[in-house]
C-alpha cells in the first residue's frame, strides 16, 4: 500500500519545550488512522505539522509522492479541520461556505449546503451563536467540500453529542471507502475509534511509542490478569509487559508478543482501549525500548 | 497547435482563477473593514468639502479657518491622522484577530494558499486606501491654499506635506502594513492594538521632531544644493522656513547646527554687541546680514526636500518594501516568501 503520509524521525521544539521527539510512522493511502494520546502529549502539534501549519524542527514530512506539507501542491489535495475556532466567527454560516469555496479552486458548494441543512443549521445564523457541536459540523462540512485527498481532523468527536458522533463516523467511513480519502483524526474516545480507524499512532510525551495496523497490534497484544511478576514468567520471554502500573496487585496485564504466545490458554485477546491504556500509563517507559 | 498553445495558456486561466474566486471571498471576509475605512475616509472628504463649499469654490483660502467655521475647519485638518487609525483599527486586528482567536489554521490551510490570501487581502487594502486618500488628499490641498488661478499655484505641487494626495495615499499604507506586521508579530489583538500605537506615535513625533526635522533639512541643503533655488547653506547663515500659515525663522550656530528664532534670540542674541542687537531688533534681515549671515530661500526648497527624502527614500517606498517582507518572514509554514528559519 502507498504511503500518504511519510513521517521521518520528527522533532519540534518551541522554544525550551519539546513537543515531539523523532516521531517516525507511515500513514497508509486509504487508511483511516487515529492518533490517539494524553492531553498535551503532541498530537496537535503532529496534525499541524501534516497540514503544513508548522515545519518540522528536524526530521521530514512528506504527503503523496513526497509533497512538503503547507505548499501549493499539498495545500490542494489536503484539509484540516482544527480543534477550536475552525472558522471566522464574526459572520454567518452562509458566508463561511462562500469563503471556503473562495478559498478553495475545488469546492462543492450545493454539498456543503446540503449537509448543512442537513444537520439543521441555518445558513443565515452567526458563526459565533452555534454551539460548539454545530460549528464542529460546519467546520468538517467545509472540509469535506473540497474533497481532498487527506483529511486531517483534529478531536473532531469531542463536541458532538452521541449521535452525531456516530453519523459522522459512519460518514467518514463512506467518504474513505467511495473515494478511497485518507482520513486521519486525533480523540480520546478510544472506544469509538476501533469502529472506524485501520491504523493507530499512539502518542505519549511527544514520541510515537506504537504506529501501526489496529488488527496487526491487536493480534501481537494478550491480556492476562494477574501481578507483573506472574505476567512476565507467562511471557516466558518471548514478550514484553506493557501494563507496568500497581505491579504486585492483581490487574489486567497487556503483554506485547513478537511470536505467538505458547501459554495462549492463560490470556485473553485484548482491544484497542486496553492497548491504549496500558502505553499510556506505561511510567516506566525507555525509548527504543516499545515497538514503533 | 492546440497542444503547443495549450502550456502556455494553462498556467495564465489557472493565475486568473484562483484570483477571480478568492477576490468576492476576501470581500466578503473583510467586508465590515472595507466599509469602516470607506466611511472614515468619505467623512473627512464631506467635510472638507463643505468647508471648501462655504468659503467659496474655486476662492479656497489658506485662512478659511478664520473665514468660516473654524471646528469644521480644524476637524477636516485631523485627517493628517488616518494613518493612525488605520495602522491601530484596521492594520493589526486585519491578521491578530484570527491568530487569537485560532481561525487563522482554517484560513492558511485552504487550497489557495496562506501566501496568496495575505498578498490579496492587504492589496485590497492598498488600493481601497490609494484611492479614497487622493480625493482626501487633494480636496485638503484646497482647503490650505488658495488655488484661484490668479495666484498660479499648483495642486501638485503647492500643498501641505502630511495631507497632499501622495503623502496621504502613503502614509495610510504605511500605517496599514505597519499595524498588519504587528498584528502578525504579536498575535494577540490588544497587544497589538498597543504595540501599533506606540509604533504610530513614536513615527509621528519622529517626523515632526522639529530639531530632527531641521537638522535633517540644513544637511540636504548641504549635501544636495542642487535640491533647493536658495544660496549654498554655509555656516553661520540663517534659514527661513515655513510651517503651514506662518513664517519660522532658524538659524544656525557656530557648529552649523539649526536654531530656531526662539533659541537664537535667547542664545545668541545677549551675546551681540549693543550696536549689533540695536541693528538686529530695527532692521532684521540688514542686521543679520551685517553680522554675517545669509538669507536662505527655505520656503521653495521646503515641498522638494520632502518628497525626495521622507516620501520615497525615508518613509516611502523602502519601508513600505521592508514592512511587506517582514510580513511575510512572520507568517512562517512551508508557504512562506522567504527561506526556512533553521532551528539548531
Amino acid at each position: 500500500m502507498t504511503s500518504a503520509i511519510q513521517i521521518e524521525a520528527v522533532s519540534r521544539r518551541f522554544r525550551r519545550r519539546t513537543a515531539l521527539r523523532s516521531v517516525t510512522a507511515t500513514i497508509p493511502m486509504g487508511s483511516v488512522t487515529a492518533l490517539v494520546g494524553s492531553n498535551g502529549a503532541g498530537k496537535t502539534t503532529l496534525l499541524n505539522l501534516m497540514a503544513g501549519l508548522l515545519t518540522p524542527s528536524s526530521g521530514t514530512i512528506s504527503i503523496f509522492d513526497n509533497l512538503i506539507p503547507g505548499s501549493m501542491e499539498a495545500l490542494g489535495k489536503v484539509a484540516y479541520v482544527a480543534q477550536d475556532g475552525p472558522v471566522s466567527t464574526s459572520r454567518s454560516v452562509g458566508d463561511a461556505v462562500h469563503i471556503a469555496r473562495a478559498f478553495n479552486i475545488s469546492f462543492d458548494f450545493d454539498a456543503a449546503v446540503l449537509r448543512l441543512q442537513r444537520l439543521g443549521i441555518d445558513l443565515k445564523q452567526r458563526v459565533s451563536k452555534l454551539s460548539g457541536g454545530h460549528r464542529a459540523q460546519l467546520a468538517i462540512t467545509l472540509a469535506l467540500a473540497r474533497t481532498p485527498d487527506l483529511l486531517v481532523l483534529d478531536e473532531p468527536l469531542s463536541s458532538l453529542d452521541p449521535i452525531a458522533r456516530r453519523d459522522l463516523l459512519g460518514e467518514l467511513m463512506g467518504h474513505c471507502a467511495e473515494s478511497g480519502m485518507t482520513i486521519i483524526f486525533s480523540s480520546h474516545v478510544i472506544a469509538e475509534l476501533e469502529r472506524i480507524a485501520s491504523h493507530l499512532v499512539l502518542i505519549k510525551d511527544g514520541e510515537a511509542v506504537v504506529a501501526g495496523e489496529i488488527d496487526e497490534l491487536l493480534g501481537q497484544h494478550r491480556i492476562f490478569m494477574g501481578s507483573v511478576t506472574e505476567a512476565e514468567l507467562v511471557s516466558n520471554g518471548e514478550g514484553s509487559v506493557i501494563s507496568q502500573t500497581h505491579p504486585v496487585t492483581l490487574a489486567a496485564r497487556v503483554i506485547r508478543f513478537d511470536v505467538p504466545p505458547l501459554a495462549n490458554a492463560l490470556l485473553a485477546p485484548a482491544t484497542l482501549e486496553d492497548l491504549a491504556y496500558a502505553y499510556l500509563e506505561h511510567t516506566s517507559f525507555v525509548a527504543g525500548e516499545l515497538p514503533k | 497547435m492546440t497542444t503547443t498553445l495549450s502550456p502556455t495558456v494553462a498556467p495564465l486561466t489557472i493565475r486568473t482563477k484562483w484570483l477571480a474566486r478568492l477576490l468576492p471571498g476576501l470581500l466578503r471576509l473583510h467586508r465590515t473593514a472595507l466599509l469602516s475605512v470607506a466611511a472614515i475616509y468619505l467623512a473627512f472628504i464631506s467635510i472638507a468639502l463643505i468647508v471648501l463649499h462655504q468659503v467659496g469654490h474655486p476662492r479656497v483660502s489658506i485662512l478659511a479657518n478664520q473665514v468660516f467655521n473654524a471646528t469644521l475647519y480644524n476637524f477636516a485638518t485631523y485627517a493628517e491622522y488616518l494613518p493612525v487609525f488605520v495602522a491601530v483599527f484596521i492594520g493589526a486586528p486585519l491578521f491578530a484577530r484570527s491568530y487569537e482567536t485560532g481561525t487563522f489554521r482554517f484560513a492558511w490551510t485552504q487550497g489557495v494558499g496562506r501566501r496568496r490570501i495575505v498578498a490579496t487581502t492587504i492589496s485590497i487594502f492598498v488600493l481601497e486606501l490609494t484611492i479614497l486618500s487622493f480625493p482626501l488628499g487633494i480636496i485638503l490641498s484646497r482647503l490650505w491654499f488658495d488655488l484661484s488661478p490668479q495666484f498660479a499655484l499648483n495642486i501638485w505641487i503647492d500643498h501641505v506635506f502630511f495631507t497632499s494626495a501622495w503623502m496621504m495615499a502613503f502614509s495610510s499604507v504605511i500605517g496599514l502594513l505597519t499595524g498588519v506586521l504587528m498584528g502578525i508579530a504579536v498575535r494577540r489583538l490588544l497587544a497589538a492594538l498597543a504595540a501599533t500605537t506606540v509604533v504610530m506615535v513614536v513615527m509621528f513625533i519622529w517626523l515632526t521632531w522639529t530639531t530632527f526635522f531641521h537638522e535633517t533639512l540644513l544637511w540636504v541643503a548641504k549635501a544636495m544644493p542642487i535640491t533647493y533655488g536658495g544660496p549654498a547653506v554655509i555656516k553661520g547663515n540663517y534659514v527661513a522656513s515655513y510651517n503651514f500659515s506662518f513664517i519660522n525663522f532658524f538659524y544656525t550656530d557656530k557648529s552649523g547646527h539649526l536654531i530656531s528664532q526662539s533659541q537664537f534670540y535667547s542664545q545668541i542674541f545677549p551675546k551681540l554687541t549693543r550696536a549689533q542687537s540695536i541693528r538686529v531688533s530695527d532692521h532684521p534681515v540688514a542686521g543679520l546680514a551685517r553680522l554675517g549671515l545669509k538669507e536662505w530661500q527655505g520656503a521653495l526648497f521646503h515641498p522638494r526636500f520632502h518628497e525626495v527624502l521622507m516620501t520615497w527614500i525615508g518613509f516611502g517606498s523602502v519601508t513600505a518594501i521592508a514592512l511587506v517582507v517582514a510580513i511575510f518572514a512572520f507568517l512562517g509554514g512551508n508557504d512562506r516568501m522567504l527561506p526556512r528559519r533553521r532551528h539548531p
